[in-house]
């Protein structure tokens, strides 16, 4: 379970990204997090990956103080998580198996391991028959299919998603939330912050709504209604 | 960290190393002249050390007797000279034995200049020459020993002697500054290289961190990255300073200059190979690491 208690995050400029934030998330759970940009979303997401720390709060990653963890703890957090962005972040000069085996390979499996493990991931997301082929000759759907596979090959319980579709066409969108949904009924817990109304409509997950730092809305089964963020 | 890491390391480390092939060999060499100055300020302290122990082995006085003392009184005077502290040997010269050293070596084929002198007309007096423990003392032991009883005077060397142990000191120290900025601007060089390898890869770095990558395993191809410029750079300036050094050591032999002698190469070579590869190796692990601080603030 992840859990938010009295968060206040305030940037080293001064600007209050969130204040005094409480949030439950259970495990296995499918989380929208809307808003406009700025709201402070994506800021929650990089508290939970500890790439930034809380100004004062407590964030619970399964009973463990995540905001207390040393430096040197942070790589082991993001090992129980995997993160997939709107740019994808790929490796331009590797293949798509080698930016798969790469993120394996950064947390020491063995060779074994990894060619038993590449492909099944690679299957899950349907780019198999792409393995060999660079990120430069495949579509943006199949570029976050691969970063998709990449937060994966690693057996994360918490995928977190930032604006993953962002940069897609609605069709592949619709294509890649299938992929998340799929992850999500295996028990993964999802978390994605997002502006696509029509697929947060469609999906109907839990939606978390943040405006100037609070939290003004959560409804399990929820839709992207709020006509401010839709403007 | 185990063997598939290490492996993917040093692979990693050697494809940034090809990759930024024309820095790289840029690096190299400006590494390895650092290196061969570096090492050439070495040879030269190895050298001077060698030099000042030389020196300081011959820290040697010369007692001279009385013209006329007997016998006995000259074997007495060798026994009170060892009662004295800072005696570490005495050695007796008969007068017999200075005038035939002067006649042989010293004023052969210039008798002439010896005056009128003959065997029965010694003019030489006995003498000890007398080794002495610590140089530095040689002042006091001198004033003690010309106290003893039918001592004509003493000679020693040692102003001649504290000149070349101030100059020796000079060239050290002179050595250990030069040494320590050199190996500073390889470390900038190195580091400057290596931040290249950084800057390209930062969006590797970036994935790394948010994967789960720990800072030692992001580090450590950088690191070897710049241990295997450095190894190179210390290899390939120990190969010139050799050669260089074993050209030196022949025209020093076959010259009549024997003030001083070189260290042989086979006595200096070890200990400057070790020294060249660990001064490699640092710079490549200081410089490196400098370089990487930046870039793993994720």
């Amino acid at each position: 379970m992840i859990e938010l208690i009295n968060v206040t995050k305030e940037y080293d400029n001064g600007t209050l990204a969130l204040e005094n934030v409480n949030l439950q998330i259970e495990n296995g759970e499918f989380v929208f997090l809307v808003g406009s940009s700025g709201a402070g979303k994506t800021t929650i997401t990089k508290l939970l990956m500890r790439e930034e720390n809380v100004t004062s709060g407590e964030i619970f990653l399964n009973g463990e103080d995540i905001t207390k963890i040393t430096e040197k703890e942070i790589p082991y957090l993001r090992r129980k998580m995997g993160v997939v962005f709107q740019d994808f972040r790929l490796l331009n000069d590797r293949t798509v198996y080698e930016n798969v085996e790469f993120a394996m390979r950064v947390v020491g499996a063995s060779k074994r391991e990894i060619r038993r493990r590449v492909p099944v991931v690679l299957n899950m997301v349907g780019l198999n028959y792409k393995a060999k082929m660079l990120p430069s000759e495949l579509s943006g759907g199949e570029q976050q299919r691969v970063a998709l596979a990449r937060a994966l090959v690693n057996n994360p319980s918490i995928l977190i998603a930032d604006e993953p579709t962002g940069n897609l066409n609605p069709k592949t969108a619709m294509e890649i939330m299938e992929i998340f949904e799929n992850i999500n009924q295996m028990g993964t817990t999802v978390i994605m912050a997002t502006h696509a109304k029509d697929i947060v409509d469609i999906m109907h997950k839990r939606v978390i709504e943040v405006c100037d730092g609070h939290i003004v809305r959560d409804e399990i089964g929820g839709e992207y209604h709020d006509e401010s963020i839709e403007n | 960290m185990n063997l598939s890491k290490i492996r993917y390391s040093i692979s990693q480390a050697k494809k940034n190393v090809i990759r930024n092939g024309l820095m790289s060999i840029a690096s190299l060499f400006t590494i390895s002249c650092c290196l061969f100055i570096l090492g050439l300020f070495t040879v030269i302290t190895f050298n001077v050390n060698s030099f000042t122990t030389q020196i300081k082995d011959q820290c040697e006085i010369q007692l001279f007797i009385n013209l006329g003392t007997d016998e006995n009184r000259v074997s007495e005077i060798a026994d009170e000279i060892l009662t004295y502290p800072n005696i570490k040997e005495v050695v007796f010269h008969s007068r017999e034995e200075l005038y035939e050293y002067a006649m042989n070596d010293v004023f052969d084929g210039k008798e002439e200049l010896i005056g009128n002198y003959t065997e029965e007309d010694n003019p030489f007096s006995d003498s000890y020459k007398i080794t002495l423990q610590d140089i530095s003392l040689t002042s006091q032991t001198v004033s003690q020993l010309e106290k003893i009883a039918d001592v004509s005077h003493i000679e020693n060397k040692q102003d001649v002697t504290n000149i070349v142990i101030s100059a020796s000191n000079a060239v050290k120290n002179l050595s250990a500054v030069v040494m320590l900025i050199l190996f500073m601007i390889s470390i900038v060089i190195i580091s400057n290289t290596v931040r290249l390898t950084v800057f390209n890869r930062r969006k590797e770095i970036n994935i790394m961190k948010y994967i789960g990558a720990t800072d030692r395993f992001i580090r450590i191809p950088f690191v070897i990255e710049g241990i295997m410029i450095g190894f190179l750079g210390a290899i390939l300036s120990f190969a010139l300073i050799s050669w260089g050094y074993i050209v030196i050591y022949a025209k020093f032999a076959e010259s009549s200059f024997d003030v001083f002698e070189l260290i042989p190469y086979i006595n200096i070579a070890p200990l400057l190979c070790v020294i060249f590869i660990v001064f490699g190796c640092l710079i490549g692990i200081i410089g490196s690491s400098i370089s990487m601080r930046k870039y793993l603030k994720v």
